[in-house]
């Protein structure tokens, strides 16, 4: 690793005290930031400057920090989980962003994702998704030898293209309508592609969909904005299929 | 001054205190499961029981515990039970399934654990776990796990360290996610059942015992702030492993060791503190403010040739380095597993070479995992198959690209072999508390094989704890739920009030992240990948220093009755930070080396570790002995009636 | 109100939407009989009014485009509703057009009220004009009406560019040969259908 310059920021980051507030900018100059730092790595440092000086540390959450539990997220300078593509806020590396440049910090924002404080956002309703129908209820105990499921390649290896869904919630903060299409979609077609899922797929189409829309998502338009922002690269085409699930539910009466 | 580091104690009994069945090992979980007593369906549905933790583990035994009939109460500290840390999980999960026809079997399987575990694993559990690995597989295939396939549609595998049988299945680099989130997507199922409730944003804090039994838990609501009793007729811990103790290692940065240390002090026996994996393949530190080590999974090493610039202090690109250039020291050393040993001997030896003065610079503690030769031979498509995320990862946090430049790696903390002490029947020493998954100590002795824990997490879940947890519950028939409003209940919440408001009272100056960088910095020096009797003593002194200077200095800013990122981190580096004391006491007393515990001075001629199964062929229960007195040793000594250890070779 | 998912929302909008692109297929085509003569459209038209097919379809042209107008409403409604709070600094990762269906069609409504008061109501409702030839050309010869109609349906092409693509989508027909093609089809359809209509008004206003 070279000699890098470390670099001066201004950061214009939302803080909120709890829901009820109504919440403003506030605007923190970062010096010797180094372009090795993970994004939130330079907020633990400006925290641990905050706190030096008896102020109150900008609240954000985050977890594993290699991009892969979904904890983190928030829109910077406009965009979730940043600028560059299929990444998390955890993953995204100083070196990105150019000397003296403002960035501005901002929670996703949905009416089903309640600002808690600041930065951290409660998105409670992707699990009340989730759970009405995310699932195959086989019991533990009556599966079968794995190896008598033969499923194609093809079709295991496009499943895990969306079970890889991280429920981080970009996709619906990039979404022009706040819809979490994209999120319920790759889980209705990770399990629309495997053979296992097929027996309860028409109920768990209707019945995910419809608490998409008792949770106060909004419709997806097909923008397909949430694509670009998903830090996993899940697929729009994963909407098209969730939907083919649904007129054919439709179809077969259900 | 050695003495007065630890009390002895008793030496357990395998039969009443560690409640191992009779017969053969491979006879033990059959004849347990037949003669168990069963708890009725009408009234399972009567009884409570708490899990913490949603991880695997967690997941796994929540999701089966009401399959049952139980009423399942859930804790997570996450914002929702999916993000527990098993997700971070890469390479795989382990089974003998055999699929590849190569001479895996369950008792292969249990044997490569045990040794990999350098013998200081319990036969039975271990012999257990192996039975079992084949149906979580079927399990996890069931509900949708979409692990990787071949071309005719049946499961691949690939190979782990340690082994010399292909048995891990894999889901590309992301194993552990696709199996959390099967395990959750159960979970999810036995919520909207109303069998499960579940509790996100709430930290458990401490356990509530009456009479001597696990009977609820006071738990800090992260919104509001909140204390909240919950009771039970038994408790679960779930919550992961104590790597966090050394701050920098590849756990999140949130796991943390609080639920089993106030467990512990309630009185349940730790074993084995000192077993703490360090992974070979994580991606080096590259400045002082770094807050974790990423792994690089150990999957690599199935392509990946891990080496060193035969010249000290080369500066050449890796690329213009010829190959008669470069130390392949791992095949060197290790010819019959090369690239593939056991973690602890990937570390060992990586670290070895940094210390002789070939580290690469500029901070001479980064080898090379490179991967270059694999592309060359096997071609682009098939190593972006197996690897590509993982690729992806490292060009994302280093800003280089494997596939045109070798990979840095250096060894980091990762994984926990000690927790707390239980039982067969995965119960602690407090009666109605039980440690599954990582918390808990039991099947990786000294050392886990790669692709191991999550085999564990869920044997633990899916199959072992439901049956066991009848065995307790099965005597409690008519129990009522313990009332909220006892004395027991009230005086624990006491205590975790006094607590916090002791944390905030304190009011100094330094944030409780630079106590835990301290911590760690002490812990990764003289408590690592190697430990020596002084390098552990001045350990232990810098270790209670740093606990006075933390409870004269911390600061912790804001109140309690809100989200209070600060005060949470501040509860749990207090934990740590004797915890550390405790991993520091076993360090010392176990004057051997084994598995990942390595002491200077006892090893080989050749370096390797140096076992001394005559004295030290025992689990460690320690057992809290209050405040100011050194914790009591008590022993549960190992019987070896299945297999016979031997020197743990890898050449 | 229960909840029912969005797609039932949709489908309408995508169904209604797709007849009334048929509609504007065949409207442009006889729009082009302007450019054969003031006899040939005038009978044309006359033609087309006295066949019984013609008037039950203009029927459920109307209905759907109450449905299509009414939905489109309800459904940005809905979606506005979705995020209480807008952000303060937001780049948006789509193109404007896909955001802005509800002004393209706000645009279009506005163009379609002017349209029928200028032909319709005269010609079919108060009787006032008889020779729909000249009524259309005169219509024309105004630069503020054409103006408008071009810029109404350099709206309309954007709000077909993503309309087209976007029921597909819906009814879930997305496919890695055959999406790219309707792609295609799409921006054929856009130009095709602003370009086609504004000649006509062009025609109409230099020439005519």
């Amino acid at each position: 690793m070279s000699e890098k310059k470390t670099m001066r920021l201004t950061l214009k980051v939302w803080r909120q005290n709890g829901p009820q507030d109504q919440g403003r900018f506030e605007t923190y100059e970062l010096d010797n930031v180094n372009p090795d730092w993970s994004f939130l790595e330079m907020l633990d440092i400006l925290n641990m400057k905050l706190v030096r000086e008896g102020k109150e540390p900008i609240a954000f959450e985050s977890d594993c920090r290699e991009g892969i539990c979904g904890t983190c997220g928030f829109v910077i300078n406009g965009r979730a989980h940043g600028h560059l593509h299929k990444t998390t806020v955890c993953q995204l590396h100083m070196r990105h962003f150019k000397d003296g440049e403002t960035i501005v910090i901002e929670p996703f924002r949905a009416t089903a994702f309640p600002v808690l404080k600041d930065l951290i956002i409660d998105r409670s309703a992707m699990d009340f998704i989730l759970k009405r129908g995310g699932y195959i209820s086989v019991n533990v105990g009556s599966a079968p030898d794995a190896n008598t499921i033969p499923v194609p390649k093809h079709n295991s290896d496009r499943a895990f293209d969306f079970a890889t869904c991280i429920g981080c919630g970009a996709c619906i903060a990039a979404c022009p309508n706040a819809s979490a299409a994209l999120f319920v979609s790759a889980k209705i077609t990770h399990l629309a592609l495997l053979p296992q899922g097929h027996p309860e797929r028409e109920k768990r189409v209707d019945e995910m969909l419809t608490a998409m829309e008792e949770q106060g998502f909004g419709g997806c338009s097909n923008t397909y904005a949430c694509e670009v922002e998903c830090p996993k690269g899940i697929s729009i085409t994963g909407i098209a299929r969730a939907n083919l699930e649904y007129w054919r539910a439709k179809l077969k009466g259900n | 001054m050695m003495e007065k580091l630890w009390k002895d104690g008793r030496t357990l009994d395998l039969e009443t205190d560690s409640r191992i069945p009779d017969g053969p090992v491979e006879e033990k979980w059959t004849r347990y499961k037949g003669t168990v007593p069963l708890v009725s369906p009408a009234n399972k549905r009567r009884f409570t029981i708490i899990v913490v933790g949603s991880g695997l583990a967690g997941a796994s035994a929540s999701a089966t515990l009401a399959q049952l009939g139980y009423n399942v109460l859930l804790f997570t500290y996450h914002d929702s039970p999916r993000r527990a840390h098993s997700i971070a999980a890469q390479g795989g999960i382990n089974a003998a399934k055999n699929y590849q026809n190569d001479g895996d079997s369950i008792w292969r399987l249990f044997y490569d654990t045990m040794k990999g575990g350098d013998f200081r694993a319990r036969e039975a559990n271990v012999y257990r776990l192996a039975e079992i690995s084949p149906q979580i597989i079927d399990y996890s295939v069931a509900i949708g796990v979409p692990f990787a396939r071949e071309y005719g549609g049946l499961l691949a595998n690939r190979s782990f360290g340690g082994v010399l049988v292909q048995r891990t299945f894999y889901a590309r680099g992301q194993t552990g996610q696709q199996l959390l989130l099967g395990a959750i997507s159960q979970v999810l199922r036995w919520w909207n059942e109303g069998r499960i409730k579940i509790f996100p944003r709430h930290e458990v804090l401490d356990i509530v015992l009456i009479d001597g039994h696990a009977k609820g838990i006071i738990a800090r609501d992260l919104i509001t702030g909140e204390l909240k009793r919950f009771a039970a007729h038994a408790v679960v811990l779930a919550t992961g492993g104590y790597g966090n103790a050394y701050f920098l290692s590849t756990n999140a940065v949130n796991s943390n060791a609080t639920a089993i240390w106030r467990a512990y002090k309630r009185g349940a026996y730790f074993g084995n503190p000192c077993f703490v994996q360090v992974h070979p393949t994580a991606l080096p530190e590259t400045h002082e403010y770094q807050s974790k080590r990423t792994l690089m999974s150990e999957s690599l090493r199935n392509d990946g040739r891990v080496w060193v610039p035969r010249k000290k202090g080369d500066t050449r690109h890796p690329n213009e380095i010829p190959h008669e250039e470069r130390w392949y020291f791992l095949e060197e050393w290790y010819p019959a597993y090369g690239n593939l040993v056991p973690r602890d001997v990937a570390s060992r030896a990586i670290k070895r070479v940094c210390d002789m003065g070939y580290g690469l610079p500029p901070t001479g503690r980064a080898v090379y995992l490179d991967l270059l030769d694999a592309i060359k031979e096997q071609g682009k498509e098939r190593i972006d198959a197996k690897y590509g995320n993982l690729f992806e990862m490292y060009e994302k946090i280093t800003g280089e690209s494997p596939w045109e430049v070798p990979m840095k790696i250096y060894p980091a903390v990762h994984y926990t072999m000690g927790g707390l002490w239980v039982s067969y029947e995965l119960q602690t020493s407090i009666p109605g508390l039980f440690a599954i998954g990582e918390a808990n100590f039991s099947d990786h002795g000294a050392n886990r094989l790669g692709a191991s824990a999550l085999m564990q997490g869920l044997a633990d879940g899916y199959y072992i704890l439901p049956y066991t947890i009848g065995s307790y519950l099965a005597h409690r028939l008519g129990e009522k739920l313990p009332d909220t409003e006892s004395e027991e209940f009230r005086k624990t919440e006491q205590e975790v009030k006094e607590r916090i408001e002791r944390l905030i009272s304190v009011n100094g100056k330094t944030p409780p992240d630079e106590f835990h960088m301290k911590l760690g910095h002490i812990l990764w020096d003289k408590v690592g990948l190697s430990r020596s009797k002084e390098s552990l003593l001045q350990a232990l002194e810098e270790i209670r220093e740093l606990k006075k200077e933390f409870w004269k200095d911390v600061k912790v800013v804001g109140d309690a009755n809100t989200i209070n990122q600060e005060l949470e981190k501040a509860g749990r580096v207090a934990d740590f930070i004797e915890l550390g004391e405790l991993i520091t006491i076993d360090a010392l007393h176990r004057e051997e080396s084994c598995g990942a515990h390595f002491r200077e001075e006892y090893k080989t001629e050749e370096g390797e570790p140096l076992r001394r199964d005559d004295e030290f062929a025992y689990v460690a229960a320690w057992q809290y002995n209050g405040e100011d007195n050194p914790p009591i040793l008590n022993k549960e000594p190992l019987k070896f009636e299945a297999i016979k250890p031997t020197v743990r070779s890898y050449k | 109100m229960s909840a029912k998912p969005y797609l039932l929302r949709k489908i309408i909008s995508a169904l209604t939407g797709l007849f009334l692109i048929l509609f504007l297929i065949v409207h442009l085509y006889d729009n082009i009989f302007l450019f054969f003569g003031e006899e040939a459209f005038n009978t044309k038209a006359k033609e087309l009014l006295s066949n019984p097919f013609i008037r039950v379809v203009e029927v459920l042209l109307f209905l759907s485009l109450i449905f299509h107008i009414g939905y489109g409403i309800y459904i940005t409604v809905k979606n506005k509703k979705a995020r209480n709070v807008p952000y303060k600094k937001i780049d948006w990762q789509t193109p404007f057009y896909k955001r802005m269906m509800w002004l393209s069609g706000t645009v279009i409504f506005l163009f379609l009220v002017i349209h029928l008061q200028s032909f319709l109501v005269p010609y079919r409702i108060t009787g006032e004009a008889d020779n729909l030839y000249q009524l259309v050309v005169l219509t024309f010869k105004n630069p503020f009406y054409t103006g408008f109609y071009i810029i109404a349906f350099i709206f309309l092409g954007f709000h077909l560019l993503h309309a087209w693509e976007s029921a597909f989508q819906t009814f879930g027909f997305n496919h890695p040969v055959f999406t790219p093609i309707i792609k295609i089809i799409g921006w054929v359809l856009a130009i095709g259908i602003t370009v086609g209509y504004s000649v006509v008004a062009i025609v109409a206003y230099l020439i005519l």
